[in-house]
Order: structure tokens, then C-alpha cells, then sequence
């Protein structure tokens, strides 16, 4: 009987200690930019949803298509319409954690250089990819950043002819999120 | 003491694995539910003819001329109407994202026009919901042509016509989307007693998104029009048309068995009749230019 | 808020201008085919044209000073009383259905007078 009872408090400290070990965001700023002769091409999302889980060191974030702020309301139309088709993929998501990094370290401040690996989904395709990117812990939060290029047409994305010399063949993506422990 | 270490591990699995896998699912509850509004129900401010729902956005600018050739029962004579053809210029300014003006002109009747497309109502989905569009459209058309007698009392007001109409769409899915369009068309002066100057239709507009930039458009009014004094038989307008989009750039192209480009015009005034062989090619350019950055 | 104020005016414009000029006017009506052109629509006013014809279709009758009661308490005699109710009359006297036809006693007025009336109504009765 004495046994059960610390397996169960034991069981019960276990879930309760790794209830605490997530942190989030829900205003994460990712950004993607390209630059032609012809043409500036640049959108914010302020809204994007991602999670870190300090106890296994992995993270996935979440970026709703519609979110994505363009300067100009054509290109934005254009984007969700004809590009990203975010009536058939209404999200982009990534999945993945940071390699060779101790997570003992996300309970410490200080700023550490790390490498994030994982599936990245665009469009309805999935590819994995491998990034560096840094990681600040500071007052209690977590500073994750990012920068890495992806191609559209590695996703699927049909870009004709005619407006080819608009768009770049390479997006520059920058993640820049700020995550805390209370949901 | 194994049988605990066995029953322990049997414990942590389930934990180890939901780390991993489970992240992403994760966010789906803590995401704030937000308000999806529909984008794009039509590819342009015309479904074939008459208005859509889409309006310019804040700081856009489009311009539209729009042909419409002769009948193509003329035969190989007119290149089966291709030789002649009237044609509708207009410009459509977006003063916000719900409001747009616009003037035109075309050579029937030597119209000018302006119109207001107001917007009441988005389609969205989400934290709050609404399961159609509405906007409102409202035209005033002036005849600019001279009098046929200059020696009667003339008035100024005989010139004019005055257009309501309210804009319902559904878009129902990435491809599929629908309009109706009841309208109301008040002629300032008409030929007898016996013809109406209200003019009352319901008009029903489709379109069916076949690739990202290609859609098929169908176009209908009923006309209620009680009674009419002339000899002539009005038609109801019917169109299909092909919608091609390429950059900034909307053509359509269509078969329409009305020749004129505004309401007064293809509504109140039809006349053409498929089943005679009178219809026409007509198609509609227009490219959006963004005059002010917006946002 | 200047630009919401700016679109306010502009909405306010946009009804204001469908509010003004609205009319049902028919061309039979307004200019009627006449055997010979000699029905004169020009420069009509209450002094030259319309106080003849409501005096000699009306007033004499039913509307005048002494008949009165014929003519359901409603005289005619002054432009002031006239244009009171000249909507009224322009629809009783052009036998538009809704209304009641005029002259009740005697044939319908001729097709010139009714619309010199209708064209004096429009150019604001002077």
C-alpha cells in the first residue's frame, strides 16, 4: 500500500513538474521578404502561435496564411489568391527542436547560439530543413530569433511567367518570437 | 521491485511521446480565436456585366473599358458582328476598404454615370460570423444626348435615370461563389402611361473558379415589367463569360444577348433574344493601379 | 477622423443628389402629338394661361365662389388655391388611375391644357 501511494505521489509531482516546463507565445512576428530590380516584396504576421517545450527541448509554431500584412492590398490578395492559396492552406506550420543545445540552459539566463531542426509545411508540403538561430533567456522569458531563406517553388508555389521577375527565387524568412510560461 | 520499474516506464512512455508529437496540437488551444473574414468572392468589381460584391481597397484605382460587339447573326457581312462594336469607359476609386466611386461613359444615349458602392456587410467565419456579403450600389445615369425636339419645354431632369441596387454573395468555397442582385431602375421619363418608370428585376450571378486564375461567370436578371407601351419585345439579359487574371490585369470575356453596359441599358432596355441568334462577343479589361500605399 | 467626416459629406452628397429630381413623367403626357404643333408650352405662367383654363373647365362649375358645394368644399379661384393642390389636380385631370377624374361634369380637359399645367408645375409655378 505504502508503495502505491508514493508511486502515485511520485506520478503526481512528475505531471505536475512538466505541466511547467512549456512556454508560449501567441503575438510571434515572423516576417518574409524578397527584393528584385522590379519589385519589394514584404509581409508581417504579428499573430503567429508557437510553443517551446524546455524539458525536451523541442518547439512548433504555427502561422495563420490570412495574417500576413502586405503594404499593399493587391499584392495581399494576389498572395492569399493565386500564391500561398490559403483557402486550401489555411496554416503554415513548423515542428522540430533544437539540436546539440542542453535544455538545463533554458532555466538560465544568459544568450546562447543554437541549431533549430525540424519539418517546415508550406503550402500542403512538408520539407525538413536545419537553421541556426539564437536564444536568449531573460527575466523568466524566452527570446527565440531566426533568419533563413526558403524557396516558394520547393513548396509548390506556381509563380508565371509574366510576374517571375517580381518575385525572388529566394524568400529571406526572419522568426522573431518572445515566449513566457503562462499560457 | 521489477514488476515497479516496469509499471514506472509504462508511466513516463506516453509522457516522452506526447512531447514530440503533440507540440503543434498544443496550439491549436491556445490560438486566439480571430474573425476570418472572405476575400475575393469574384475575381473583379463585374460579374459578367452588372457589379459584384469586390470593390477597390483604400487608395486603388481601376480602370475598365469594356466592348461590346454587334450581333453575331449579322453573319460573315459584319464578321457575324465584329465590325462594330460600342464600348463603356469607367474609373472606380477606393476612398477606404468599403467604400468606393466611380464615373463612366458610353456612347449609347451619350451617358455619363457615377455610382457609389457602399459596403454593409462581410462574409466571415470565426469569432463573429456572417454567412453573406452585402454592399450597396447606387448610380445615377444622365443622357447627355441633344433633345429630339429643342423647341418642346425640355427639362433637365428628363435626363436622368437613378440605380439601386443591393449586392448579396456567398462565396461557398475556394471555387464556387454566388450573387443576387435585386434591383431597382427609376427612369425619370418614359415613352407612355402604360410603361412603368420603375423598372423592378432580380438579378443571379455565378462563378466557378476552374484554375487560380481562371474562373466561368454566369449572369441573369428577371425584369418584372408589367406593362409596356411600345412594339417592341424586351428580353431578359442573360451572360456567360470566362474571368482570366494575370498580375494587375482582369480580362473577361463573354457571349451576352445585351448590347449595353450599364443597368438602364442591359436591364430595362434589352432587347436581344438568344433563340434569334442575337448575341454578342463582348469582353471587359481592367487593371487596378494602387495610387496610395493603403496600410 | 477629418477623412471620416470628408466621407460623411460625400455619402450625405450622394443621397442628397438621388432625394432631389426624382420623377415619373411620361412624354405622351408631357408633350402630347397634337394634330396641328399650335399647343404653346413656352413661358407659361398663372397669369397668361392657367387661370383661363381652371376657369373655364373648374371654376365655373364646381370650384368657383358660388358652387362650392358641388365641388366637394374646394375652390379654385385664386393661384394660391391652385397651387395648393396641383398635385392633385395635374393627376385628376390627366385621368391617371388612383385618382378621380376631372372635370367631373363635361369632357376630359384637351390634351394642350393638361400639359401646359404639368409644364407650369415643373418650371415651379410662377
Amino acid at each position: 500500500m505504502r508503495k502505491l501511494c508514493i508511486l502515485i505521489l511520485f506520478w503526481g509531482l512528475y505531471t505536475a513538474a512538466f505541466a511547467q516546463d512549456k512556454y508560449f507565445s501567441k503575438t510571434g512576428h515572423v516576417w518574409f521578404y524578397s527584393k528584385t530590380p522590379v519589385e519589394v516584396i514584404e509581409a508581417h504576421n504579428n499573430q503567429v502561435a508557437s510553443v517551446i517545450s524546455t524539458k525536451t527541448g523541442s518547439l512548433a509554431f504555427e502561422i495563420i496564411n490570412k495574417s500576413f500584412k502586405f503594404e499593399r492590398a493587391l499584392m495581399e490578395e494576389h498572395f492569399n489568391e493565386n500564391y500561398i492559396e490559403s483557402g486550401k492552406f489555411p496554416k503554415s506550420t513548423f515542428s522540430g527542436k533544437f539540436t546539440d543545445f542542453d535544455v538545463t540552459n533554458f532555466s538560465k539566463e544568459g544568450s546562447y547560439k543554437v541549431n533549430v531542426e525540424g519539418d517546415l509545411n508550406i503550402h500542403g508540403v512538408k520539407k525538413h530543413i536545419k537553421t541556426p538561430g539564437t536564444i536568449d533567456i531573460k527575466g523568466g522569458k524566452i527570446y527565440a530569433k531566426s533568419k533563413f531563406i526558403v524557396k516558394p517553388e520547393d513548396y509548390g508555389i506556381e509563380i508565371p511567367g509574366l510576374v517571375r521577375d517580381k518575385i525572388g527565387k529566394n524568400m529571406d524568412i526572419t522568426v522573431d518570437i518572445i515566449y513566457s510560461p503562462n499560457k | 521491485m521489477r514488476k515497479l520499474k516496469i509499471i514506472l516506464l509504462n508511466l513516463l512512455l506516453p509522457f516522452i511521446l506526447f512531447a514530440q508529437e503533440d507540440l503543434l496540437n498544443t496550439l491549436d488551444s491556445i490560438a486566439e480565436p480571430t474573425t476570418n473574414y472572405t476575400a475575393a468572392t469574384f475575381k473583379t468589381t463585374r460579374v459578367v456585366t452588372g457589379h459584384s460584391i469586390e470593390s477597390m481597397k483604400e487608395g486603388q484605382l481601376e480602370f475598365r473599358i469594356s466592348h461590346r460587339f454587334q450581333k453575331m447573326n449579322e453573319g460573315p457581312g459584319q464578321l457575324w458582328g465584329l465590325d462594330q462594336s460600342i464600348i463603356f469607359l469607367s474609373l472606380e476609386y477606393g476612398v477606404t476598404d468599403w467604400l468606393e466611386f466611380g464615373v463612366g461613359r458610353t456612347p449609347t444615349e451619350k451617358t455619363y454615370n457615377g455610382f457609389m458602392k457602399l459596403g454593409l456587410y462581410r462574409q466571415s467565419t470565426g469569432k463573429s460570423s456572417m454567412p453573406v456579403s452585402i454592399s450597396y450600389l447606387g448610380e445615377i445615369d444622365i443622357n447627355s444626348a441633344p433633345f429630339d425636339d429643342p423647341t418642346l419645354n425640355n427639362f433637365f431632369t428628363s435626363r436622368l435615370t437613378f440605380v439601386h441596387q443591393l449586392l448579396i454573395a456567398k462565396k461557398y468555397s475556394d471555387e464556387f461563389s454566388l450573387q443576387l442582385t435585386p434591383t431597382l431602375i427609376h427612369r425619370n421619363i418614359v415613352l407612355s402611361s402604360l410603361d412603368k418608370n420603375d423598372i423592378y428585376s432580380l438579378g443571379v450571378g455565378a462563378r466557378y473558379k476552374f484554375n487560380t486564375r481562371c474562373s466561368f461567370n454566369f449572369e441573369y436578371f428577371y425584369v418584372y415589367r408589367p406593362s409596356y407601351s411600345t412594339g417592341v419585345t424586351y428580353n431578359n439579359p442573360v451572360s456567360v463569360g470566362v474571368d482570366i487574371e494575370t498580375g494587375g490585369h482582369v480580362f473577361q470575356i463573354m457571349l451576352t444577348n445585351s448590347l449595353g453596359m450599364i443597368s438602364k441599358h442591359y436591364i430595362a432596355d434589352n432587347v436581344g433574344d438568344w433563340r434569334k441568334g442575337e448575341i454578342h462577343l463582348g469582353f471587359n479589361i481592367s487593371r487596378v493601379f494602387t495610387l496610395f500605399g493603403g496600410k | 477622423m477629418k477623412k471620416h467626416r470628408f466621407i460623411l459629406l460625400l455619402l450625405i452628397l450622394a443621397l442628397a443628389t438621388f432625394m432631389y429630381s426624382c420623377y415619373y413623367d411620361k412624354t405622351e403626357v408631357l408633350y402630347p402629338k397634337l394634330p396641328s404643333s399650335n399647343c404653346d408650352t413656352t413661358n407659361i405662367t398663372y397669369a397668361n394661361k392657367i387661370s383661363e383654363i381652371i376657369a373655364t373647365n373648374c371654376t365655373n362649375n364646381c370650384h368657383g365662389a358660388s358652387n362650392q358645394t358641388t365641388g366637394g368644399g374646394i375652390s379654385l379661384q385664386t393661384s394660391d388655391e391652385v397651387k395648393a393642390m396641383i398635385d392633385r389636380i395635374v393627376g385628376d385631370i390627366s385621368h391617371t388611375p388612383g385618382f378621380n377624374n376631372m372635370p367631373k361634369v363635361g369632357t376630359k380637359i384637351s390634351d394642350c391644357s393638361i400639359s401646359q399645367i404639368i409644364i407650369w408645375q415643373k418650371n415651379n409655378m410662377p
